[in-house]
C-alpha cells in the first residue's frame, strides 16, 4: 500500500469511528501500541486507549460533521487536515463549558507508518468557539 | 542532506529571519513559490510573501523567544513542533492577536520539500494568552 492509499484508509477508520462510533475500524489501520502525540499534551499509548479517547468525546459531541483531507506523503509517514464543526454537550477536557452553539475545528495529523499500519501519530488542534 | 540535516538547516534559517531580520539563509532553502498553510491566517503563498509575514510578525510582537523540535521525517516529508513566547504590541487586520498580552503558541508544522528546498507547509496550533 502506498502512503495514499494508508492515507485514506486512515481517513475512513477515523470517519468510521467519529461518525458511526465504528472505533474498531482503527484495528484495520493502527497498531495495538500507536502513540498520540497530542501536542503539547502527554502523548497517549496503545489503540484501546485510543478507542476509548473518541468513544469518550463522542458521547460529547453533536451534529458532528468532518472534512479530512489527505496533504501529501513519502516512505513511512504522511500528513491529514482536518475540518470539524460541532456542539458540545458536556465538559470536556481542554474545552470550553457546553452552551450548545456549533463550535469549528481545524485539526493537523503527522503519521508514521509499519507495514501497513499507523504506529505514531503526531497532532495538534485549535478550536473557534 | 538527510532530512533531518535539512530540518536543522531550516531552523537555523527561522531563526535568522525571525530574530535577527536575516532572510539569506531563508531563501536558499526556499522555493521562491513555496506555500504556507497556516491556521487561522490567509495562505501565504511564495518566498517574498513569506519574508513578509516574518517581517510583518516581527513588527507586531516583542520579546519573541521560540524553539523548534525535530519530530521525525523520510524523503521530502518532515514534522516540527513549534514553542513560542511573546507580547503583542500593535494590531493588525488579518491577525488575531490581543494587543498588549503575553501569548504562548505550541505549533505543529509538516513541511513537504521539492528539489530540495521547501515547497509546501502546514501549521496547526494553539494560541494561550499568559497575562
Amino acid at each position: 500500500m502506498n502512503t495514499k492509499e494508508l492515507g485514506e484508509k486512515y481517513i475512513w477508520a477515523q470517519t468510521e469511528a467519529w461518525m458511526k462510533g465504528n472505533v474498531d475500524a482503527f484495528d484495520e489501520i493502527e497498531t495495538p501500541n500507536v502513540i498520540f502525540h497530542s501536542l503539547p499534551g502527554e502523548p497517549l499509548v496503545g489503540i484501546d486507549g485510543h478507542k476509548q479517547h473518541v468513544a469518550d468525546f463522542r458521547k460529547a459531541f453533536a451534529g458532528l460533521k468532518m472534512e479530512p483531507e489527505y496533504l501529501g506523503g513519502e516512505g513511512k509517514f504522511f500528513g491529514i487536515s482536518g475540518k470539524c464543526r460541532m456542539r458540545l454537550t458536556e465538559q470536556l477536557p481542554g474545552m470550553p463549558p457546553p452552551t450548545g452553539k456549533e463550535i469549528s475545528g481545524a485539526l493537523l495529523f503527522f503519521c508514521r507508518t509499519k507495514k501497513d499500519k499507523v504506529v505514531e501519530v503526531w497532532s495538534i488542534g485549535s478550536f473557534q468557539f | 542532506m538527510n532530512i533531518k540535516d535539512f530540518a536543522e538547516k531550516y531552523i537555523k534559517a527561522e531563526y535568522d529571519a525571525f530574530l535577527k531580520g536575516d532572510f539569506s539563509a531563508l531563501a536558499e532553502i526556499e522555493d521562491a513559490n513555496v506555500v504556507y498553510h497556516i491556521t487561522p491566517v490567509p495562505d501565504t503563498v511564495g518566498h517574498e510573501a513569506h519574508k513578509q509575514f516574518i517581517k510583518d510578525m516581527r513588527e507586531l510582537i516583542s520579546d519573541l523567544k521560540f524553539e523548534f523540535k525535530y519530530l521525525t521525517g523520510e524523503g521530502n516529508v518532515l514534522a516540527l513542533a513549534f514553542k513560542s513566547n511573546y507580547k503583542v504590541m500593535r494590531d493588525k487586520p488579518g491577525y488575531p492577536l490581543p494587543v498588549g498580552k503575553k501569548i504562548t503558541e505550541d505549533f505543529l508544522f509538516v513541511y513537504r520539500l521539492e528539489k530540495g528546498k521547501v515547497r509546501e507547509a502546514w501549521a496547526n496550533g494553539t494560541f494561550t494568552i499568559t497575562d
